[in-house]
Protein backbone atom coordinates (compact mmCIF):
# COMPACT_ATOMS: atom_id res chain seq x y z
CA UNK A 1 0.00 0.00 0.00
CA UNK A 2 1.75 3.42 -0.64
CA UNK A 3 0.36 6.94 -0.24
CA UNK A 4 1.83 9.15 -2.02
CA UNK A 5 2.24 12.04 -0.78
CA UNK A 6 2.26 15.28 -2.55
CA UNK A 7 4.46 18.31 -1.90
CA UNK A 8 3.32 22.32 -3.46
CA UNK A 9 0.35 22.95 -5.28
CA UNK A 10 -0.07 20.64 -8.52
CA UNK A 11 0.20 23.64 -10.80
CA UNK A 12 2.20 26.33 -9.42
CA UNK A 13 0.89 29.78 -10.46
CA UNK A 14 1.28 33.17 -9.58
CA UNK A 15 -2.15 33.81 -8.56
CA UNK A 16 -1.63 30.80 -6.39
CA UNK A 17 1.09 31.49 -4.84
CA UNK A 18 -0.42 35.13 -4.11
CA UNK A 19 -3.69 33.94 -2.91
CA UNK A 20 -1.59 31.56 -0.85
CA UNK A 21 -0.13 34.16 1.10
CA UNK A 22 -2.71 36.77 1.18
CA UNK A 23 -4.57 33.78 3.57
CA UNK A 24 -1.37 33.86 6.10
CA UNK A 25 -1.77 30.54 7.96
CA UNK A 26 1.99 29.92 6.37
CA UNK A 27 3.17 32.40 8.43
CA UNK A 28 2.18 30.47 12.08
CA UNK A 29 4.09 27.63 10.27
CA UNK A 30 1.46 26.12 9.23
CA UNK A 31 0.63 23.74 6.39
CA UNK A 32 -2.62 23.86 4.10
CA UNK A 33 -3.81 20.53 5.44
CA UNK A 34 -3.22 21.91 8.96
CA UNK A 35 -6.08 24.56 8.73
CA UNK A 36 -8.74 22.07 7.09
CA UNK A 37 -12.22 22.61 8.48
CA UNK A 38 -12.54 19.11 10.72
CA UNK A 39 -15.76 17.70 9.14
CA UNK A 40 -16.17 13.42 9.47
CA UNK A 41 -14.13 12.84 6.84
CA UNK A 42 -11.42 15.15 8.14
CA UNK A 43 -11.28 13.40 11.49
CA UNK A 44 -11.94 9.92 9.78
CA UNK A 45 -8.61 11.25 8.02
CA UNK A 46 -6.99 12.36 10.79
CA UNK A 47 -7.84 8.36 12.19
CA UNK A 48 -6.13 6.74 9.17
CA UNK A 49 -2.70 9.40 9.29
CA UNK A 50 0.24 7.29 10.61
CA UNK A 51 0.96 8.63 13.61
CA UNK A 52 4.86 10.63 12.71
CA UNK A 53 2.41 12.50 10.73
CA UNK A 54 -0.08 13.44 13.38
CA UNK A 55 2.89 14.59 15.71
CA UNK A 56 4.23 17.17 13.01
CA UNK A 57 0.76 18.20 12.44
CA UNK A 58 0.04 18.47 16.30
CA UNK A 59 3.59 19.92 17.08
CA UNK A 60 2.34 23.27 14.52
CA UNK A 61 -0.80 23.38 15.32
CA UNK A 62 0.70 24.19 18.95
CA UNK A 63 2.92 26.24 17.83
CA UNK A 64 0.53 28.54 16.08
CA UNK A 65 -1.63 28.79 18.77
CA UNK A 66 1.50 29.92 20.92
CA UNK A 67 2.27 32.57 18.37
CA UNK A 68 -1.66 33.48 18.20
CA UNK A 69 -1.41 33.79 22.00
CA UNK A 70 1.75 35.91 22.19
CA UNK A 71 -0.33 37.83 18.93
CA UNK A 72 3.38 37.10 17.15
CA UNK A 73 4.73 35.26 13.78
CA UNK A 74 7.41 33.63 12.67
CA UNK A 75 10.49 35.00 11.09
CA UNK A 76 10.04 35.24 7.89
CA UNK A 77 12.50 32.79 6.90
CA UNK A 78 10.57 30.10 8.95
CA UNK A 79 7.43 30.33 6.71
CA UNK A 80 5.84 27.84 4.70
CA UNK A 81 6.57 28.15 1.00
CA UNK A 82 3.57 28.19 -1.37
CA UNK A 83 6.19 25.41 -3.07
CA UNK A 84 6.96 23.30 0.05
CA UNK A 85 3.59 22.99 1.21
CA UNK A 86 3.21 19.44 2.85
CA UNK A 87 -0.38 18.01 1.47
CA UNK A 88 -0.05 15.00 4.31
CA UNK A 89 -3.46 14.57 4.56
CA UNK A 90 -4.33 14.48 0.58
CA UNK A 91 -4.38 11.04 -0.10
CA UNK A 92 -6.02 9.50 3.13
CA UNK A 93 -8.81 12.81 2.86
CA UNK A 94 -9.46 11.36 -0.56
CA UNK A 95 -9.99 7.92 0.00
CA UNK A 96 -12.48 8.41 3.02
CA UNK A 97 -14.15 10.87 0.20
CA UNK A 98 -14.35 7.78 -2.07
CA UNK A 99 -15.57 5.95 0.09
CA UNK A 100 -18.27 8.02 1.24
CA UNK A 101 -19.59 8.75 -2.30
CA UNK A 102 -19.46 4.91 -2.54
CA UNK A 103 -21.73 4.84 -0.07
CA UNK A 104 -23.97 7.56 -1.20
CA UNK A 105 -24.06 6.10 -4.37
CA UNK A 106 -25.57 2.95 -3.27
CA UNK A 107 -27.97 4.72 -0.96
CA UNK A 108 -29.54 6.96 -3.52
CA UNK A 109 -30.85 3.00 -5.08
CA UNK B 1 -14.95 2.44 -6.83
CA UNK B 2 -17.99 3.01 -8.36
CA UNK B 3 -20.24 0.09 -8.70
CA UNK B 4 -21.55 0.88 -12.51
CA UNK B 5 -17.79 1.36 -13.92
CA UNK B 6 -17.47 -2.17 -11.65
CA UNK B 7 -19.80 -3.99 -13.75
CA UNK B 8 -18.84 -2.68 -17.33
CA UNK B 9 -15.77 -4.63 -17.00
CA UNK B 10 -17.43 -7.63 -16.86
CA UNK B 11 -15.95 -9.18 -20.44
CA UNK B 12 -18.86 -10.34 -22.50
CA UNK B 13 -18.45 -13.75 -23.26
CA UNK B 14 -18.34 -14.55 -19.15
CA UNK B 15 -21.97 -12.63 -18.67
CA UNK B 16 -22.92 -14.93 -21.69
CA UNK B 17 -21.53 -17.94 -20.54
CA UNK B 18 -23.20 -17.30 -17.25
CA UNK B 19 -26.37 -16.22 -18.46
CA UNK B 20 -26.60 -19.26 -20.90
CA UNK B 21 -26.01 -21.34 -17.67
CA UNK B 22 -28.75 -19.91 -15.42
CA UNK B 23 -31.07 -20.60 -17.87
CA UNK B 24 -30.83 -24.81 -17.70
CA UNK B 25 -29.17 -25.45 -14.61
CA UNK B 26 -30.94 -28.77 -13.86
CA UNK B 27 -30.58 -30.45 -17.39
CA UNK B 28 -27.10 -30.12 -16.94
CA UNK B 29 -26.68 -31.57 -13.46
CA UNK B 30 -28.77 -34.20 -14.06
CA UNK B 31 -25.89 -35.38 -16.66
CA UNK B 32 -23.24 -35.86 -14.55
CA UNK B 33 -23.95 -35.51 -11.25
CA UNK B 34 -21.45 -36.97 -8.81
CA UNK B 35 -18.14 -36.61 -11.32
CA UNK B 36 -15.25 -34.30 -10.04
CA UNK B 37 -13.01 -32.61 -13.09
CA UNK B 38 -9.95 -31.46 -11.95
CA UNK B 39 -7.55 -29.35 -13.93
CA UNK B 40 -4.04 -28.47 -13.03
CA UNK B 41 -3.24 -25.20 -14.35
CA UNK B 42 0.37 -23.95 -16.10
CA UNK B 43 0.85 -22.06 -12.60
CA UNK B 44 0.05 -25.18 -10.92
CA UNK B 45 -2.94 -24.08 -9.52
CA UNK B 46 -5.55 -26.91 -9.22
CA UNK B 47 -8.92 -26.02 -10.34
CA UNK B 48 -11.80 -28.70 -9.42
CA UNK B 49 -15.34 -28.57 -9.58
CA UNK B 50 -18.93 -30.88 -9.73
CA UNK B 51 -22.10 -30.35 -9.83
CA UNK B 52 -24.75 -31.68 -7.20
CA UNK B 53 -28.27 -30.01 -9.13
CA UNK B 54 -28.34 -27.69 -6.26
CA UNK B 55 -29.88 -24.26 -7.23
CA UNK B 56 -27.02 -22.73 -5.40
CA UNK B 57 -23.24 -22.49 -6.55
CA UNK B 58 -20.44 -22.45 -4.60
CA UNK B 59 -16.81 -21.87 -5.17
CA UNK B 60 -13.87 -22.01 -2.82
CA UNK B 61 -10.34 -20.16 -3.41
CA UNK B 62 -7.64 -22.01 -1.11
CA UNK B 63 -4.04 -21.41 -0.45
CA UNK B 64 -1.38 -23.22 1.69
CA UNK B 65 -1.51 -19.90 4.21
CA UNK B 66 -2.37 -21.55 7.40
CA UNK B 67 -0.97 -21.31 10.73
CA UNK B 68 1.90 -23.65 10.31
CA UNK B 69 3.18 -21.05 7.97
CA UNK B 70 3.94 -18.53 10.15
CA UNK B 71 7.44 -17.80 11.67
CA UNK B 72 7.99 -16.81 15.26
CA UNK B 73 8.17 -13.30 13.42
CA UNK B 74 4.66 -13.18 12.22
CA UNK B 75 3.23 -15.46 15.06
CA UNK B 76 -1.02 -15.43 14.57
CA UNK B 77 -0.96 -13.55 10.92
CA UNK B 78 -2.59 -16.37 9.35
CA UNK B 79 -5.78 -16.15 12.47
CA UNK B 80 -5.27 -11.87 11.54
CA UNK B 81 -5.69 -12.51 8.25
CA UNK B 82 -8.71 -14.64 8.56
CA UNK B 83 -10.57 -11.59 10.36
CA UNK B 84 -9.06 -9.58 7.71
CA UNK B 85 -11.27 -11.37 4.89
CA UNK B 86 -13.77 -9.03 3.07
CA UNK B 87 -11.46 -5.83 4.12
CA UNK B 88 -10.45 -3.44 1.56
CA UNK B 89 -8.32 -4.37 -0.99
CA UNK B 90 -6.31 -2.85 -3.43
CA UNK B 91 -10.10 -3.70 -5.99
CA UNK B 92 -12.92 -2.80 -3.43
CA UNK B 93 -13.57 -0.99 -0.45
CA UNK B 94 -15.13 -3.11 2.62
CA UNK B 95 -18.22 -1.48 1.99
CA UNK B 96 -18.15 -2.40 -1.64
CA UNK B 97 -17.23 -5.91 -1.27
CA UNK B 98 -19.86 -6.22 1.84
CA UNK B 99 -22.96 -4.25 -0.31
CA UNK B 100 -22.19 -6.31 -3.93
CA UNK B 101 -22.60 -9.82 -2.37
CA UNK B 102 -25.62 -8.64 -0.54
CA UNK B 103 -27.31 -6.94 -2.79
CA UNK B 104 -27.50 -10.89 -4.84
CA UNK B 105 -27.82 -12.42 -1.42
CA UNK B 106 -24.64 -14.12 -2.23
CA UNK B 107 -22.44 -14.73 1.30
CA UNK B 108 -18.64 -14.55 1.77
CA UNK B 109 -16.96 -16.55 4.43
CA UNK B 110 -13.16 -17.63 5.18
CA UNK B 111 -11.85 -20.86 6.89
CA UNK B 112 -8.73 -21.35 8.57
CA UNK B 113 -6.89 -24.13 9.69
CA UNK B 114 -3.08 -25.00 10.19
CA UNK B 115 -2.92 -26.02 6.45
CA UNK B 116 -4.98 -23.68 4.78
CA UNK B 117 -7.19 -20.48 4.17
CA UNK B 118 -9.70 -20.81 2.30
CA UNK B 119 -12.53 -18.28 0.97
CA UNK B 120 -15.60 -19.12 -0.26
CA UNK B 121 -18.73 -18.11 -1.73
CA UNK B 122 -22.00 -19.16 -1.89
CA UNK B 123 -24.62 -17.50 -4.60
CA UNK B 124 -27.63 -18.39 -6.57
CA UNK B 125 -26.80 -19.65 -10.03
CA UNK B 126 -27.83 -16.68 -12.02
CA UNK B 127 -25.52 -14.10 -10.02
CA UNK B 128 -22.79 -16.17 -10.11
CA UNK B 129 -20.89 -13.84 -12.29
CA UNK B 130 -20.94 -10.82 -9.31
CA UNK B 131 -20.08 -13.18 -6.85
CA UNK B 132 -17.01 -14.63 -8.66
CA UNK B 133 -16.13 -10.84 -9.59
CA UNK B 134 -16.39 -9.86 -5.63
CA UNK B 135 -14.36 -13.58 -4.62
CA UNK B 136 -11.81 -12.22 -7.03
CA UNK B 137 -11.68 -8.73 -5.59
CA UNK B 138 -11.44 -9.54 -1.86
CA UNK B 139 -8.95 -12.42 -1.83
CA UNK B 140 -6.54 -10.76 -4.45
CA UNK B 141 -4.54 -7.60 -3.60
CA UNK B 142 -5.32 -7.68 -0.40
CA UNK B 143 -4.08 -4.55 1.61
CA UNK B 144 -4.79 -5.12 5.29
CA UNK B 145 -5.07 -1.45 5.66
CA UNK B 146 -3.75 -0.42 9.24
CA UNK B 147 -6.77 1.54 10.57
CA UNK B 148 -9.06 -1.31 9.60
CA UNK B 149 -6.87 -4.02 10.83
CA UNK B 150 -6.49 -2.41 13.92
CA UNK B 151 -10.40 -2.07 14.17
CA UNK B 152 -10.94 -5.73 13.92
CA UNK B 153 -9.04 -6.34 17.12
CA UNK B 154 -11.65 -6.64 19.41
CA UNK B 155 -12.90 -9.29 17.28
CA UNK B 156 -9.91 -11.04 17.71
CA UNK B 157 -9.68 -10.70 21.09
CA UNK B 158 -13.50 -12.05 21.46
CA UNK B 159 -12.40 -14.86 19.49
CA UNK B 160 -9.48 -15.42 21.73
CA UNK B 161 -12.16 -15.59 25.19
CA UNK B 162 -14.37 -17.71 23.07
CA UNK B 163 -11.93 -20.51 22.62
CA UNK B 164 -13.06 -23.35 24.50
CA UNK B 165 -10.89 -25.77 27.25
CA UNK B 166 -10.93 -28.58 24.96
CA UNK B 167 -9.99 -26.38 21.83
CA UNK B 168 -7.00 -24.89 24.17
CA UNK B 169 -5.69 -28.29 25.07
CA UNK B 170 -5.62 -29.46 21.65
CA UNK B 171 -3.86 -26.43 20.43
CA UNK B 172 -0.94 -26.98 23.59
CA UNK B 173 -0.76 -30.27 22.23
CA UNK B 174 0.28 -29.39 18.96
CA UNK B 175 2.73 -27.43 20.46
CA UNK B 176 4.11 -29.55 22.83
CA UNK B 177 4.09 -32.00 19.73
CA UNK B 178 5.72 -29.95 17.15
CA UNK B 179 7.04 -27.10 19.06
CA UNK B 180 7.09 -24.75 15.53
CA UNK B 181 5.57 -25.00 12.32
CA UNK B 182 2.30 -27.40 12.88
CA UNK B 183 2.74 -26.45 16.40
CA UNK B 184 1.48 -22.71 15.87
CA UNK B 185 -1.44 -22.31 17.00
CA UNK B 186 -4.54 -21.45 15.21
CA UNK B 187 -5.00 -18.36 17.40
CA UNK B 188 -3.02 -15.59 17.49
CA UNK B 189 -1.09 -15.94 21.03
CA UNK B 190 -2.01 -13.08 23.53
CA UNK B 191 0.65 -10.97 23.38
CA UNK B 192 0.31 -10.32 19.56
CA UNK B 193 -2.87 -8.99 19.50
CA UNK B 194 -3.42 -5.56 18.25
CA UNK B 195 0.65 -5.68 17.21
CA UNK B 196 1.27 -7.46 13.96
CA UNK B 197 1.71 -4.90 11.53
CA UNK B 198 0.38 -4.36 8.51
CA UNK B 199 3.40 -4.88 6.90
CA UNK B 200 3.66 -8.40 8.37
CA UNK B 201 0.66 -9.24 6.99
CA UNK B 202 1.30 -8.11 3.74
CA UNK B 203 4.60 -10.22 3.73
CA UNK B 204 2.97 -12.98 4.98
CA UNK B 205 0.02 -12.18 2.27
CA UNK B 206 2.72 -11.88 -0.96
CA UNK B 207 4.59 -14.97 -0.13
CA UNK B 208 2.00 -17.76 0.51
CA UNK B 209 -0.72 -16.46 -1.44
CA UNK B 210 0.93 -17.52 -4.62
CA UNK B 211 -0.41 -19.48 -7.88
CA UNK B 212 1.34 -22.73 -6.92
CA UNK B 213 -0.14 -22.99 -3.49
CA UNK B 214 -3.34 -22.92 -4.32
CA UNK B 215 -6.50 -24.59 -5.69
CA UNK B 216 -9.72 -23.09 -6.86
CA UNK B 217 -12.89 -25.64 -6.57
CA UNK B 218 -16.47 -25.09 -7.58
CA UNK B 219 -19.52 -26.60 -6.47
CA UNK B 220 -22.36 -26.25 -9.34
CA UNK B 221 -20.27 -24.18 -11.71
CA UNK B 222 -19.48 -25.01 -15.47
CA UNK B 223 -15.83 -26.47 -15.66
CA UNK B 224 -14.72 -24.46 -18.43
CA UNK B 225 -16.48 -21.35 -16.90
CA UNK B 226 -14.35 -21.76 -13.51
CA UNK B 227 -10.67 -22.36 -15.71
CA UNK B 228 -11.55 -19.14 -17.26
CA UNK B 229 -11.63 -17.88 -13.72
CA UNK B 230 -9.01 -19.47 -12.26
CA UNK B 231 -6.85 -18.25 -14.85
CA UNK B 232 -7.60 -14.65 -15.08
CA UNK B 233 -6.54 -14.39 -11.03
CA UNK B 234 -3.98 -12.07 -10.58
CA UNK B 235 -1.87 -14.27 -8.48
CA UNK B 236 1.78 -14.14 -7.61
CA UNK B 237 4.41 -17.09 -7.62
CA UNK B 238 7.34 -18.05 -5.72
CA UNK B 239 7.93 -21.29 -3.41
CA UNK B 240 6.22 -19.53 0.20
CA UNK B 241 6.73 -21.08 3.44
CA UNK B 242 8.61 -24.16 4.18
CA UNK B 243 7.76 -25.13 7.47
CA UNK B 244 8.94 -27.80 10.44
CA UNK B 245 6.60 -30.94 11.02
CA UNK B 246 8.50 -32.87 13.02
CA UNK B 247 7.27 -34.57 15.75
CA UNK B 248 8.95 -34.30 19.57
CA UNK B 249 6.88 -36.72 21.90
CA UNK B 250 7.74 -36.81 25.56
CA UNK B 251 6.47 -32.76 25.78
CA UNK B 252 3.98 -31.24 27.67
CA UNK B 253 2.67 -27.82 28.01
CA UNK B 254 0.44 -27.37 30.76
CA UNK B 255 -1.45 -24.50 31.37
CA UNK B 256 -2.92 -24.38 35.00
CA UNK B 257 -6.30 -21.82 35.42
CA UNK B 258 -7.86 -23.58 38.41
CA UNK B 259 -11.08 -23.89 38.67
CA UNK B 260 -12.89 -27.96 39.09
CA UNK B 261 -12.39 -29.57 35.63
CA UNK B 262 -9.55 -30.23 33.58
CA UNK B 263 -9.15 -30.99 30.00
CA UNK B 264 -6.20 -32.55 28.71
CA UNK B 265 -5.30 -33.59 25.23
CA UNK B 266 -3.24 -36.65 24.81
CA UNK B 267 -1.11 -37.40 21.28
CA UNK B 268 1.66 -39.50 19.72
CA UNK B 269 3.23 -39.49 16.32
CA UNK B 270 0.17 -40.76 13.78
CA UNK B 271 0.15 -40.14 10.00
CA UNK B 272 0.06 -37.14 7.67
CA UNK B 273 -2.50 -37.56 3.98
CA UNK B 274 1.33 -37.84 1.91
CA UNK B 275 0.47 -41.86 2.50
CA UNK B 276 -2.98 -41.85 1.31
CA UNK B 277 -3.46 -45.44 2.80
CA UNK B 278 -2.08 -44.88 6.22
CA UNK B 279 -3.87 -41.56 6.46
CA UNK B 280 -7.02 -43.80 5.79
CA UNK B 281 -6.24 -46.62 8.44
CA UNK B 282 -5.56 -43.85 11.41
CA UNK B 283 -8.49 -42.37 10.03
CA UNK B 284 -10.10 -45.82 10.50
CA UNK B 285 -8.40 -46.10 13.69
CA UNK B 286 -9.87 -43.11 15.36
CA UNK B 287 -13.01 -44.09 14.71
CA UNK B 288 -12.53 -47.52 15.99
CA UNK B 289 -11.62 -45.71 19.19
CA UNK B 290 -14.51 -43.75 19.47
CA UNK B 291 -15.30 -40.40 18.31
CA UNK B 292 -18.31 -39.77 20.24
CA UNK B 293 -21.95 -40.80 20.78
CA UNK B 294 -23.75 -41.65 16.99
CA UNK B 295 -27.37 -41.40 18.64
CA UNK B 296 -28.74 -38.82 20.98
CA UNK B 297 -27.88 -39.57 24.62
CA UNK B 298 -25.98 -42.74 23.54
CA UNK B 299 -22.50 -43.84 23.92
CA UNK B 300 -19.71 -44.14 22.10
CA UNK B 301 -18.98 -47.81 20.68
CA UNK B 302 -14.86 -47.15 20.29
CA UNK B 303 -12.22 -49.28 22.13
CA UNK B 304 -10.10 -46.04 23.76
CA UNK B 305 -13.50 -43.96 24.69
CA UNK B 306 -14.89 -47.12 26.63
CA UNK B 307 -11.58 -47.97 28.06
CA UNK B 308 -11.42 -44.36 29.57
CA UNK B 309 -15.51 -44.06 31.16
CA UNK B 310 -14.96 -47.46 32.51
CA UNK B 311 -11.92 -45.83 34.72
CA UNK B 312 -13.39 -42.12 34.95
CA UNK B 313 -17.21 -42.61 34.11
CA UNK B 314 -17.63 -38.81 34.81
CA UNK B 315 -15.12 -37.79 32.30
CA UNK B 316 -16.02 -37.13 28.38
CA UNK B 317 -13.36 -38.23 26.02
CA UNK B 318 -12.91 -39.04 22.30
CA UNK B 319 -10.42 -39.96 19.71
CA UNK B 320 -8.16 -37.35 18.16
CA UNK B 321 -6.86 -37.99 15.01
CA UNK B 322 -5.54 -34.53 13.31
CA UNK B 323 -3.57 -35.66 9.88
CA UNK B 324 -1.82 -33.09 8.08
CA UNK B 325 -0.18 -33.09 4.70
CA UNK B 326 3.18 -34.79 5.79
CA UNK B 327 2.39 -35.82 9.77
CA UNK B 328 0.45 -36.22 11.72
CA UNK B 329 -1.16 -36.68 15.86
CA UNK B 330 -3.04 -39.60 17.16
CA UNK B 331 -4.26 -39.59 20.88
CA UNK B 332 -7.55 -38.79 22.66
CA UNK B 333 -8.80 -35.51 24.50
CA UNK B 334 -10.30 -36.37 27.27
CA UNK B 335 -12.48 -33.63 29.34
CA UNK B 336 -13.96 -33.71 32.96
CA UNK B 337 -13.48 -33.25 36.63
CA UNK B 338 -10.10 -32.40 37.94
CA UNK B 339 -10.17 -35.58 40.60
CA UNK B 340 -10.67 -38.15 37.44
CA UNK B 341 -8.38 -36.41 34.86
CA UNK B 342 -5.48 -38.34 36.09
CA UNK B 343 -6.82 -41.78 35.97
CA UNK B 344 -8.94 -40.72 32.81
CA UNK B 345 -5.31 -39.90 30.90
CA UNK B 346 -3.79 -43.33 32.30
CA UNK B 347 -6.27 -45.12 31.39
CA UNK B 348 -6.41 -44.03 27.59
CA UNK B 349 -2.66 -44.04 27.28
CA UNK B 350 -2.58 -47.58 28.58
CA UNK B 351 -5.03 -48.34 25.88
CA UNK B 352 -3.17 -46.83 23.26
CA UNK B 353 0.04 -48.55 23.53
CA UNK B 354 -1.86 -51.42 23.70
CA UNK B 355 -4.21 -50.91 21.22
CA UNK B 356 -5.09 -54.02 19.25
CA UNK B 357 -8.42 -53.32 17.32
CA UNK B 358 -10.25 -56.22 16.42
CA UNK B 359 -12.16 -57.28 12.84
CA UNK B 360 -15.96 -55.60 14.32
CA UNK B 361 -14.27 -52.06 15.03
CA UNK B 362 -12.40 -52.26 11.97
CA UNK B 363 -15.23 -52.35 10.38
CA UNK B 364 -17.69 -50.12 12.33
CA UNK B 365 -14.66 -47.48 11.51
CA UNK B 366 -14.32 -48.39 7.96
CA UNK B 367 -18.80 -47.83 7.73
CA UNK B 368 -18.53 -44.80 10.05
CA UNK B 369 -15.71 -43.06 8.22
CA UNK B 370 -17.41 -43.81 5.09
CA UNK B 371 -20.83 -42.33 6.33
CA UNK B 372 -18.88 -39.25 7.78
CA UNK B 373 -17.22 -38.43 3.59
CA UNK B 374 -20.49 -39.37 2.24
CA UNK B 375 -22.20 -36.00 4.67
CA UNK B 376 -19.06 -34.22 3.56
CA UNK B 377 -19.85 -34.95 -0.38
CA UNK B 378 -23.93 -34.22 0.23
CA UNK B 379 -23.26 -31.23 1.67
CA UNK B 380 -22.02 -28.59 -0.68
CA UNK B 381 -20.76 -26.45 1.52
CA UNK B 382 -18.46 -28.82 2.58
CA UNK B 383 -17.99 -30.55 -0.32
CA UNK B 384 -16.30 -27.44 -1.95
CA UNK B 385 -14.07 -27.13 1.23
CA UNK B 386 -13.36 -30.84 0.38
CA UNK B 387 -12.33 -30.11 -3.15
CA UNK B 388 -9.87 -28.00 -2.28
CA UNK B 389 -8.00 -28.77 0.22
CA UNK B 390 -8.20 -32.47 -1.41
CA UNK B 391 -6.78 -30.00 -4.66
CA UNK B 392 -3.90 -28.85 -2.62
CA UNK B 393 -2.83 -31.73 -0.58
CA UNK B 394 -3.03 -34.52 -3.42
CA UNK B 395 -3.23 -32.37 -6.04
CA UNK B 396 -6.13 -34.10 -7.59
CA UNK B 397 -9.31 -34.85 -6.18
CA UNK B 398 -11.52 -37.59 -5.50
CA UNK B 399 -15.00 -38.96 -6.21
CA UNK B 400 -17.07 -40.22 -3.46
CA UNK B 401 -16.96 -43.64 -5.00
CA UNK B 402 -12.92 -42.99 -5.03
CA UNK B 403 -13.11 -42.56 -1.52
CA UNK B 404 -15.07 -45.41 -0.84
CA UNK B 405 -12.70 -47.59 -3.34
CA UNK B 406 -9.67 -45.98 -1.28
CA UNK B 407 -11.21 -46.95 2.05
CA UNK B 408 -12.01 -50.81 1.03
CA UNK B 409 -8.21 -50.61 -0.45
CA UNK B 410 -6.75 -50.36 3.09
CA UNK B 411 -6.59 -54.14 4.71
CA UNK B 412 -7.42 -54.81 8.31
CA UNK B 413 -3.88 -55.68 8.53
CA UNK B 414 -2.74 -52.56 7.45
CA UNK B 415 -4.59 -50.68 10.29
CA UNK B 416 -3.29 -52.78 12.67
CA UNK B 417 0.18 -51.90 12.18
CA UNK B 418 -0.65 -48.85 12.41
CA UNK B 419 -2.05 -49.13 15.92
CA UNK B 420 1.20 -50.66 16.62
CA UNK B 421 2.88 -47.60 15.88
CA UNK B 422 1.36 -45.90 18.82
CA UNK B 423 3.53 -47.04 21.32
CA UNK B 424 5.81 -43.87 20.78
CA UNK B 425 6.11 -41.33 23.39
CA UNK B 426 2.98 -39.25 23.48
CA UNK B 427 2.78 -35.23 24.48
CA UNK B 428 0.38 -33.59 26.36
CA UNK B 429 -1.41 -30.66 26.50
CA UNK B 430 -3.59 -29.91 28.90
CA UNK B 431 -5.94 -26.38 30.47
CA UNK B 432 -7.35 -26.14 33.86
CA UNK B 433 -7.09 -27.80 37.06
CA UNK B 434 -4.16 -29.57 36.70
CA UNK B 435 -3.51 -31.06 39.86
CA UNK B 436 -3.67 -34.62 39.18
CA UNK B 437 -3.11 -34.51 35.59
CA UNK B 438 -0.05 -36.40 34.82
CA UNK B 439 3.40 -35.02 32.85
CA UNK B 440 4.41 -36.96 29.86
CA UNK B 441 7.89 -37.71 31.26
CA UNK B 442 7.09 -39.66 33.40
CA UNK B 443 4.59 -41.86 31.42
CA UNK B 444 7.08 -42.82 28.57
Amino acid sequence: MSYVIRKGPRQITNIGRWAYNLSGFNQYGLHHNDVLYENDDVKEALRRLPQQYVDDRNYRLTRALHLSMTKTILPKNEWTKYEEDFRYLEPYLEEVQREREEKEEWNKK
Amino acid sequence: MANSAAVSKIPLFRTLAARGYASQPAVAAALKSGDVQTTTLPNKLVVSSTETGSAISRISVAFKAGSRNETHDNLGAAHIIRVAAGLSTKHASTFGITRNVQQVGGSLSVTADRELLSYTIEVTRDNLETALQYLEKSVTGQLFKPWEIADSTPRVKLELANVSNQVRAVELLHQAAYRTGLGNSLYCPDHKVGKISSETLQHFFESNFTANRGAVSGVNIDHQMLLGYAQSLQLGSGEGAKNDNKYYGGADVRCERGGKNASVAVATNGAGWSNLQEGIAFAVLQRAGGVGPATKWGQSAGVLVKAIQAAAPNTGATTLNASYSDNGLFGFVVSGPAKEAGIAVEAGIKTLKSCSPSDEDIARGKAQLKSELAFIYETDGSLVQELGVQGIVYGNTLTLKGCFDAIDAVQAGDIKSAARKLSNKVSIGAVGNLEHVPYAADLN
